[in-house]
């Protein structure tokens, strides 16, 4: 928790940022799923200016780790949020560590549960697919954001250069080289992507971590889609390639969206949403893509120091599921190939 | 150099009962969800080492036969080196780009990773085996 100087420093912010004559913060609990992050649910008693009253609102603290920093996933939030994207309100941004000792955002929240396997074990397979429906949907209205005409709040993101490609395969090599294991597998499949990815003509604003926990709802009621610090410009397709990937599933593979609803029901959503219909064969490349990333991921989780043994332990198993992404890569790898002949 | 066991059922037995002893006497009392959890995760790891303790010890040498027959060059027994070794090559893409040595280094990163998964997480492959998906 919060030390009390904290929650007093926190409480000025919030005054001074809603032009309040006065906010009272209580932290109401640590919000779970982010060890990395100071991530905190709070009320805010807030007295004159236009956002008086009382407020559900959420802490959420830089990570050292991510893509993006506080300030800019603020500015991706506002620029989603502007959209229309289900997400959380971003209402305020510290991004100077003035006030805790890091930069953190303060948002509006999400009334729900991102907790995957609730969600998972509460959902009927109709309504998991009228939420994997709502999700396509909300993937579309995302899309909507192109890199050219981009709002100038997130004009910052980088551009995807012609060998965009090539970039990303060097930056997953060189995470190997910080592995002290060699990883002959994800080297071969290093190179496939390179050699297959397909050319993309409309780079969208993607969400690049759309996954169940990074995801709110009640039931089948959407309520938000959550952290966007891993967003980037790149082929909307991997934002369905990624929610569909194997390892995203969980424990409910059969539900190939997210391990919550079917395929047809995230395309349709899409489908419907954009004018536009989905290219299969593209989110399955980008679902190879996403074992290759996912188990890099774990890799280095395996590498980095723990905090103790318990963490070390999660990290230890953590790393060992790259194993099950080896497989699938090889299992997927096949079968796309096969079934271009 | 291998050694007698200190007892004659060999260290995977010991940790299998340990595995039991723990998931009949701890586990019903890891009520509370992160105990529950972090009690799971430290059988897992343990059934995990039981299994690699277990593996049989030719696997070894024949998946390093493998990528000698690939490198076309021996490694003295050291199956780190060789498996490093293959990455490197993988890496510069200096191994014959033909189809039967495609084929074969396919064959054997699935082998490799079929062995290694067997000891990590045995249900996976059949699990994927079994179920309906779209299209794997």
């Amino acid at each position: 928790m919060l030390p009390r100087g904290s929650v007093k420093a926190l409480s000025d912010f919030v005054r001074a940022a809603a032009q309040a004559e006065r906010a009272e913060i209580a932290v109401e609990r640590a919000l779970p799923g982010d060890a990395v992050r100071a991530h905190y649910l709070m009320t805010a008693d807030i007295s004159g200016g236009s956002l008086a009253g009382r407020h559900a609102l959420v802490l959420r603290g830089q990570a050292e780790d991510r893509t993006l920093a506080s300030a800019e996933e603020f500015a991706v939030r506002q620029a989603a949020f502007g959209a229309g994207l289900t997400t959380p309100e971003p209402l305020w941004l510290e991004p100077n560590g003035d006030v805790l000792d890091k930069p953190f955002m303060v948002l509006r929240h999400a009334t729900g549960t991102a907790d995957a396997a609730e969600l998972q074990r509460d959902l009927p397979v109709e309504e998991g697919d009228r939420l994997a429906y709502r999700l396509g949907q909300e993937l579309a209205l995302l899309h909507r954001i192109g890199i050219e005409g981009a709002p100038a709040e997130i004009a910052f993101l980088a551009r995807p250069e012609a060998d965009w490609a090539q970039r990303r395969a060097a930056e997953w090599r060189a995470a190997l080289d910080g592995i002290a294991t060699p990883q002959p597998c994800f080297e071969w499949a290093i190179n496939w992507f390179a050699d297959h990815a397909p050319a993309i003509e409309y780079f969208a604003l993607c969400h690049r971590d759309l996954r169940l926990g990074n995801v709110v709802a009640e039931g089948e009621r959407l309520a938000g889609i959550l952290d966007l610090d891993e967003a980037g410009w790149s082929d909307p397709m991997e934002d369905l390639g990624w929610f569909c990937a194997r390892g995203a599933r969980r424990g409910l593979p059969e539900r190939e969206a997210g391990g919550i609803g079917s395929r047809e029901a995230l395309y349709d959503g899409y489908k419907d949403a954009a004018g536009r219909d989905v290219d299969d064969r593209r989110v399955r490349f980008w679902e190879i893509a996403a074992a290759i990333r996912q188990g890099i991921a774990a890799l280095q989780r395996a590498a980095r120091p723990a905090g103790d043994a318990e963490q070390g332990l999660g990290a230890m198993l953590t790393g060992l599921q790259s194993i099950e992404a080896e497989y699938d890569l090889l299992l997927e790898i096949e079968h796309f190939m096969a079934e271009a002949t | 150099m291998a050694h007698d066991p200190l007892l004659p059922s060999g260290p995977a037995a010991l940790l299998q009962r340990a595995i039991e002893t723990l998931r009949a006497r701890l586990l019903p009392l890891a009520v509370e969800k992160p105990d529950h959890d972090a009690a799971l995760a430290a059988l897992r790891a343990l059934a995990i080492a039981q299994a690699e303790l277990a593996s049989d010890p030719a696997i070894v040498g024949r998946e390093l036969a493998e990528i000698e027959a690939l490198l076309g060059r021996t490694f003295e027994g050291d199956a780190g080196a060789a498996r490093r070794t293959l990455a490197q090559a993988i890496r510069a893409r200096s191994l014959p780009s033909d189809g039967p040595t495609d084929v074969r280094l396919r064959d054997y990163l699935l082998k490799a990773t079929a062995n290694r998964l067997r000891l990590t997480n045995p249900k996976y492959m059949t699990r994927r085996k079994r179920r309906a998906e779209s299209s794997y």
